[in-house]
């Protein structure tokens, strides 16, 4: 089914995975092995890489910009530009590091990149460690994708063997070393500046910006940290020019977009699609519909720390921009709906909870607020709101945006939306003590 | 001087030091931005997120929600601590503290005295909404001087900034994560940091609090205190000791920005004990009679007119103390003028010709000395001459900020030290053997550059040294190296200094008062006064507060000094005034005023606290009502410190103005200095 | 005690780096896989001196990782996933299904050493909620009849890598 529909002409990310049937991963214990260097191969792969040594880094870095790539991690900041602050003068070593510590709950889209596919990802870091002269990758990968780390471990040895790292890779004179740095664990190591710190060796408390790590990144050296996503696109841009990747949007975005859904769908899983793809297509085409015969009542659209959206935004194209003029985030782009029949109390009481765990105890409004939040909405939840719950909420909600890195206004985006658009289910909870809906949360 | 910019404040607009972040520019310019985390030594973490301002860049810019202590200060900001939306952002984070804190003020040690409780008033936080149970946390015995209080935690990591981070301790961590991060010891145990009491001042609550303060506690507010010197080592850290009832109850570091700015050692801090001592002299004695001190003084002048009449010139004889005031030690100058007498100081011949030479250099402008802010500035470091970690533990954190900062240490000292962990290289060597390795270090400057040097250390030193660009060379000046290492050192600065590029030395000193007596004029070597004690050429021998000085292995049990009458001024009832003919008790040092010379050569006032004794009278005053019972009142008034120091007459009038609160005066800039007092 | 050779290897890669700091997360892996899962204090002090950092610091960083474990757990670690997309899904009834099974709460190991089952954030899994990681291997969509299954299959397996849990901190 998803297939049928999908709206675009060309399957970029996907197509090493894709081969082996709809379903990316069967469910179950069994994945199916990953694309091997000789499919990969076969398949066009490594070609971007090849035509990347042979142009001048600069010239990599130029064709990146042009192709309008933007990072896939969230923030959907321009690679390009974040590419540009590296000083190429700078005389020591410079650091490349693939973000792979997906834990955005909701989002699964870095899992399937890495599982199926792991040569397009370490094609794509040598393409982006040749751009910027870093000599230097390492992937930083989470706890739980162990297995994922030893499939990257091996392909990385098949790369090895084929003269694709190490020193001198192709003859091109350049050297590229890549490790795999298995994480040991902890959401708070996905914010970038956490994440150096973890790969240091220390608690992953996140860093002041500035100095941003372009210029004084992991040990102190120029370092860029990528999301997997945002990588695995550069073989095809290198390979296919920028043009081509800037005319696979819609409505002006730059290439396409791994989508998700979850949660009260019926079809649940991941597509590539065209950026700007609107959420209804994604909703009612690829993911079927809602689960149980009932409309769905609110969608989160880029995996937890954004902004719920209702269902009169439905129509909103899934690009950086037009969610963000919607008053949400695209950010993982990982949608997750819930329908008529879920307490939003509990369902925010849950997300609470994820932050409160979460946080990594640095700053006030994330260590004191979120736990105090959590409290007050499982208390709510439990039918044991008290007045004037709603007035601590209403205050912390706009607390915890002055935090010292991301993460706290990340639960704040759940919150605040839930605390406002369903507030009348807040209120209904602390006079009757019982949900409004029928069944609760299941 | 750095440039000048121009801010906002509240509508008010300041002039400011450029680069400075926003909440230190407010702080000195005496406005009261609630804050937690931030310390002017420790800097800037954003983890408390109290220090919330309204900052615009400029007129006509947005102003958003900043924290002041992450915000570098530019040219025309505008800043308003006053807004509604600060101002709610702060009392709903005073909130957020507050969900966890035990409430405790009534039986806690920190009240009167927390930054909690008055960021709490400051920020009007009143009504407790929370109504879910607190977090608590077992506390951690941390040895003998600080008491652990967990709960009270609001996680501003003040604590680990200084405690690892400033002070480079390895042995205070943070541990777990989100709401339920805690700062302790990894187990149960002693801090073994020379510094771990100042976790009780930058703990910005009761979390790490004085044990010895809690034994007997009072709250501060009823403390009298009064600005003191600390009497344990060269560096003369300004002190504040807080007394109750008949005790003193607590030393803390007071700021002075030329000296020990924020912090001082445990030595000083917890080595208060000697005042509250049962051991302290409370009543006078005569041939073992006791009678009062007026009493006393009279016998003891008849006696020595006595023994001067009978034995003449050079039959009496003193021996000062370098951990007593440049008064005391003036006072039994003049008694010894008067009588013809004789006198030394505490230690050997040698180790006073190393004091004098060191201090000599130092009064006459031989070397560039810097402060403890200017150690901390150097981007080189050599230390030789001993264990400065023992014998100047406030140089030792000085030096610690070098190396954080990533400038090399050199080291040569007696045994392993603390210091040497953190040292390019260590070496290690018996006192008077050092200074050949220092003049090896000279030889091989000449040769820096060259590789293969005969002596690695030498070599890896010199060469060090001659691409630093501040460099400073730290010398013990305190006993075996003699009067070769002090020179050694000297020659060694006077090869590296370059026009462009000075090279700074300090001597460091083996007490509170060297350098002050190091300048006294007509002083005997201490080894000739006790010769001639042990002869019996000295018939009568005045020993001051040698309770108070470090050397205390004479007079020993070993050469009983029967023939020779002996006159104890003391405050401690220690070997000397045990076996004295004559015992005149003084006050101790926390009790009395006075002035002392740091190893800078900066004279610095001291203030006594009011401590009901039946002795209150100093060592100097003793000594004077001494001389006044003698018949030579007369020359009290006649004597100039200069007359009996080698001083700048200049300095000598100045010495009685020094106010407690002042950066003291520096004798070899004495003439400059004179000009800004007066 | 950790073998000469352990120590050859793992001082080795530390080495491998400008800064031996940065092989410290994989040395203590190391270590918790040779001390059967947990991380007593005899591998602090050997993290400490392999890496050159100081002891202090190593529980630093032990103690703010989930996945590093002071105290022994079991031979199996079941991690149920409790983020939104397996919330909705119904990992409430499958975290009490496997609690019923094996007897104790999440958070906890059973008497016999042989499981322990804690609470873990999205798996990144959510197109199969609810899921369920049993040592390396993902599960989902569970459902409650599959749980005895898969406990029976794990706890047969002879070569279960053991894990164990860090909810330990210091709160009373």
């Amino acid at each position: 089914m998803a297939q049928g529909v999908r709206t675009m002409s060309e399957i970029v990310l996907f197509k090493n995975i894709q081969k082996n049937g709809p379903e990316l991963f069967p469910a179950g214990a069994a994945a199916i092995p990953a694309c091997g260097y000789d499919d990969y191969v076969k398949n066009g792969g490594y070609q971007g890489a090849r035509k990347a040594l042979k142009m001048a880094p600069l010239e990599v870095q130029q064709v990146v910009k042009d192709s309008g790539l933007r990072g896939r991690g969230g923030a959907g900041f321009p690679t390009g530009m974040k590419w540009s602050f590296v000083p190429m003068d700078f005389k020591g070593q410079k650091y490349l590091i693939c973000n792979c510590d997906e834990m955005e709950p909701g989002t699964f889209k870095d899992r399937a990149l890495v599982y199926g596919d792991p040569h397009q990802l370490i094609e794509s870091m040598i393409i982006a460690a040749y751009a910027m002269q870093m000599t230097q990758g390492f992937i930083f990968i989470r706890c739980e994708y162990r297995k994922g780390a030893r499939i990257l471990e091996q392909a990385a040895a098949e790369a090895l063997n084929h003269g694709w790292l190490g020193k001198n890779i192709q003859s091109s004179g350049f050297d590229f070393h890549l490790d795999v740095h298995l994480s040991a664990g902890r959401y708070i190591c996905g914010e970038e500046t956490a994440l150096l710190n973890s790969l240091e060796g220390k608690r992953a408390n996140p860093r002041s910006k500035p100095p941003f790590p372009q210029v004084y990144g992991f040990l102190g050296s120029p370092t860029i940290v990528n999301n997997v996503e945002t990588l695995c696109n550069l073989p095809h841009i290198l390979a296919r020019g920028a043009q081509w990747h800037k005319s696979l949007g819609l409505n002006g975005n730059a290439g396409t977009k791994i989508m998700g859904a979850s949660g009260r769908v019926k079809n649940p899983g991941l597509w590539e699609l065209p950026l700007g793809t609107p959420m209804r297509e994604v909703l009612n085409e690829h993911a079927g519909g809602p689960s149980r015969g009932k409309s769905f009542k609110t969608v989160i659209p880029g995996g937890l720390s954004t902004p719920m959206m209702t269902p009169d935004q439905f129509d909103t194209p899934l690009d950086f921009d037009s969610v963000a003029k919607a008053g949400s985030r695209l950010g993982t782009a990982c949608l997750i709906a819930f329908d008529e029949d879920d307490c939003m109390v509990a369902a925010t009481a849950n997300i609470m909870k994820f932050y409160m765990r979460e946080s990594c105890g640095f700053c006030t409004p994330c260590r004191e607020g979120i736990p105090w939040i959590y409290e007050t909405v499982k208390a709510i939840a439990e039918g044991k709101g008290e007045e004037g719950d709603l007035a601590v909420l209403d205050d912390m909600a706009r607390h915890i945006f002055h935090t010292f890195c991301a993460f706290a206004p990340g639960a704040q985006g759940p919150l605040l939306s839930a605390i406002t658009t369903f507030r009348h289910e807040f209120e209904f909870l602390i006079q009757k003590s019982q949900c409004h809906t029928a069944g609760g949360a299941s | 001087m750095s440039a000048k910019i121009k801010i906002t404040v509240n509508g008010v607009m300041h002039e400011a030091e450029a680069g400075r972040n926003i909440l230190q520019i407010l702080l000195d310019l005496g406005i009261m931005l609630p804050h937690f985390c931030y310390h002017e030594a420790l800097g800037a973490a954003g983890a408390c997120r109290l220090c919330a301002a309204m900052i615009s860049p400029g007129a006509g810019k947005p102003a958003r929600l900043e924290m002041a202590c992450m915000t570098r200060a530019e040219d025309g900001m505008i800043v308003d601590i006053t807004n509604p939306q600060a101002v709610d952002f702060r009392e709903k984070l005073i909130e957020e503290l507050m969900l966890n804190h035990p409430h405790d003020c009534p039986v806690c040690d920190e009240g009167g005295e927390c930054m909690l409780q008055d960021m709490t008033v400051l920020c009007r936080h009143q009504h407790r909404r929370n109504r879910f149970p607190k977090r608590t946390w077992r506390n951690q015995d941390l040895g003998p001087h600080i008491h652990h209080e967990m709960n009270r935690c609001i996680t501003c990591y003040r604590c680990v900034r200084f405690y690892r981070d400033y002070a480079l301790g390895d042995d205070l961590g943070v541990f777990g994560s989100r709401g339920r991060v805690y700062f302790g010891r990894m187990r149960d145990g002693a801090l073994v940091s020379e510094f771990s009491g100042n976790l009780v001042d930058v703990c910005p609550t009761g979390v790490f609090t004085d044990k010895h303060f809690r034994a007997v506690y009072c709250r501060p507010w009823d403390l009298q205190t009064a600005p003191s010197i600390c009497p344990h080592c060269s560096v003369g850290c300004n002190v504040l000791p807080g007394s109750r009832h008949k005790t003193l109850r607590r030393i803390k570091p007071r700021r002075n920005h030329t000296v020990n700015r924020f912090f001082m050692c445990d030595h000083g801090r917890f080595g208060g004990g000697f005042v509250n001592a049962d051991n302290r002299l409370t009543s006078a004695r005569f041939d073992g009679a006791g009678m009062s001190l007026d009493d006393a003084i009279t016998q003891t002048a008849e006696r020595l007119k006595e023994i001067v009449q009978t034995h003449g010139r050079g039959a009496v004889a003193a021996i000062g103390s370098p951990g007593a005031s440049l008064e005391a030690n003036a006072a039994l100058i003049l008694l010894m003028k008067t009588l013809e007498g004789r006198f030394a100081f505490f230690s050997t011949g040698a180790e006073r010709a190393a004091h004098k030479r060191a201090a000599a250099l130092i009064a006459n402008g031989q070397v560039d000395t810097p402060s403890l802010p200017e150690v901390e500035q150097a981007d080189f470091t050599l230390i030789v001459g001993g264990d400065i970690t023992r014998e100047a533990p406030m140089m030792d954190l000085a030096v610690r900020q070098t190396i954080r900062a990533g400038a090399p240490l050199f080291i040569i000292s007696p045994q392993a030290g603390k210091l040497d962990a953190f040292a390019k290289a260590a070496r290690h060597a018996a006192l008077p053997e050092q200074a050949a390795i220092v003049s090896n270090i000279a030889q091989a400057l000449d040769h820096a550059l060259m590789t293969g040097q005969p002596d690695p250390f030498a070599g890896a030193a010199a060469s060090a040294l001659a691409t630093a660009k501040r460099p400073q060379i730290l010398c013990g000046a305190t006993g075996a190296g003699g009067i070769a290492l002090v020179d050694a050192a000297h020659s060694l600065v006077a090869k590296a200094v370059r026009p462009e590029r000075p090279c700074r030395l300090v001597y460091w000193f083996p007490a509170m008062n060297s350098f002050g007596i190091s300048l006294a004029r007509n002083d005997e070597s201490p080894d000739t006064i006790k010769q001639d004690v042990e002869n019996g050429r000295i018939k009568a021998l005045t020993i001051l507060e040698h309770g108070a000085s470090l050397d205390s292995e004479w007079p020993d049990d070993s050469k009983p000094m029967k023939s020779c009458f002996t006159i104890a001024v003391d405050a401690i009832a220690g070997k000397a005034a045990t076996d004295a003919d004559a015992v005149l008790p003084c006050a101790s040092h926390y009790e009395t005023f006075g002035t002392v010379m740091n190893y800078e050569g900066r004279a610095q006032r001291f203030e006594g606290l009011p401590l009901p004794r039946p002795v209150t009278w100093s060592s100097a005053e003793v000594l004077l009502k001494l001389i006044e019972a003698l018949g030579a009142g007369e020359a009290i008034n006649r004597t100039e410190y200069h007359d009996l120091f080698e001083i700048p007459a200049t300095m000598s009038s100045l010495i009685g103005t020094l106010a407690p609160d002042s950066e003291g005066l520096l004798i070899r800039s004495t003439a400059a200095v004179r000009e800004v007092v007066g | 005690m950790i073998s000469d050779a352990l120590k050859v290897q793992l001082t080795g890669h530390c080495g491998h780096y400008p800064s031996r700091r940065v092989g410290l997360i994989f040395v203590m892996q190391k270590l918790q896989e040779h001390y059967g899962g947990w991380l007593p204090e005899e591998a602090i002090r050997e993290a400490a001196e392999i890496s050159g950092v100081p002891e202090t610091e190593v529980e630093g960083v032990a103690t703010f990782y989930n996945w590093f474990f002071r105290e022994p757990a079991g031979r199996h670690i079941i991690v149920v996933c409790d983020s939104i997309s397996c919330y909705l899904c119904g990992c409430d009834r499958i975290a009490a299904n496997l609690e019923r099974k094996l007897g104790i709460k999440l958070g906890e190991t059973t008497p016999d050493g042989m499981f322990t089952l804690l609470p873990v954030v999205c798996l990144g899994n959510c197109d199969k909620a609810p899921s369920i990681m049993v040592d390396d291997e993902l599960y989902g969509p569970v459902t409650a009849d599959m749980i005895d299954e898969i406990i029976e299959k794990t706890a047969s397996e002879t070569h279960g890598t053991r894990r164990a849990h860090d909810e330990r901190n210091r709160p009373v």
